[in-house]
């Protein structure tokens, strides 16, 4: 909204329920509705896995967990990258902000190319979404659901990184911006933990 | 300005980055189901208040959060594995 000299002042810039910026706390209602879609993936899949009738596949043998391992590395390092970018826009060092968000960027990218060689891999082994080599239909179907809708949210996140790199670090609340757009990365990561948990170790 | 603006120095956040890689590694490495348990809700810890400066909001957003993810996730999941179980 713009304003103009004696115009009426601007609402509130926050909200005096939550003392936090409008745009910061409509992106946590976001992450909290986006949590519950998560949920409900990973309680449809403990549900499939404890309702079914065959054993469920040894992910040891299907998956290269050292290889999972190194995504998980991936993306904690850039969760890591991402508040050290909140922090420098904090302090006002914008340059510093933008290297930072790049490289987290470079290693979303890096982690969506590891997604896609993993992909590639469980298909060449014979997964598909209604059926697989190990006789439980419903242990590919969930990889691909799970996986495919966090491997969407990285994509977007690093969409929304290199936006905020390139655009809004000139805006007058960059600082906002870019812990906004953290938030939303670090869900990114938050959710893995439990996607890595649940579905590759458990 | 919002409470969060105190956050925390790099030095934190790449201790932070420290500890979540030993958890992940614990996890793999052991495999025992308390160790994965514990490991991930850990690390959903370190993450949603350090990172996310949950740590910092007033208990109000903190509790909105929390009670908005867990409560009904745990809910939900509650709902759902007993009737997988009794398949």
């Amino acid at each position: 909204m713009s304003t103009s000299a004696g115009s009426p002042a601007l609402p509130l810039q926050e909200s005096s329920f939550y003392s936090v910026g409008w745009r910061k706390l409509m992106m946590w209602l976001f992450l909290v509705t986006d949590a519950l879609l998560f949920a409900g993936f990973l309680g449809g899949y403990a549900f499939c896995r404890l309702a079914s009738d065959r054993p469920w596949p040894d992910r040891s043998q299907v998956f290269d967990l050292t290889f999972i391992t190194v995504m998980t590395f991936a993306l904690i390092t850039s969760s890591t990258t991402m508040a050290s970018a909140v922090l420098a826009a904090r302090n006002g060092r914008f340059a510093t902000a933008r290297i930072f968000l790049l490289v987290t960027a470079v290693i979303g990218v890096a982690f969506l190319g590891m997604q896609a060689y993993e992909w590639t891999h469980f298909i060449q082994a014979g997964a598909r979404l209604s059926e697989n080599p190990w006789g439980v239909p419903g242990f590919s179907a969930y990889f691909f659901l799970i996986t495919g809708f966090h491997g969407t949210h990285v994509l977007i996140g690093v969409l929304v990184l290199l936006l905020t790199a390139t655009r809004s670090l000139v805006r007058r609340n960059a600082d906002e911006m870019v812990e906004v757009a953290g938030l939303y990365w670090h869900f990114v990561d938050l959710v893995w933990v439990f996607v890595f948990g649940c579905f590759y170790l458990v | 300005m919002s409470q969060a603006s105190r956050v925390s120095s790099y030095r934190a956040y790449w201790t932070a980055w420290l500890v979540l890689l030993l958890v992940t590694l614990a996890m793999v490495f052991t495999g025992a189901r308390p160790v994965l348990v514990g490991g991930m809700l850990a690390k959903a810890g370190i993450i949603t208040l350090l990172y996310m400066h949950l740590v910092h909001e007033r208990p109000r957003l903190v509790w909105t959060v929390l009670l908005g993810i867990f409560l009904t996730s745990a809910v939900l999941v509650g709902l759902l594995i007993p009737d997988g179980r009794a398949m």
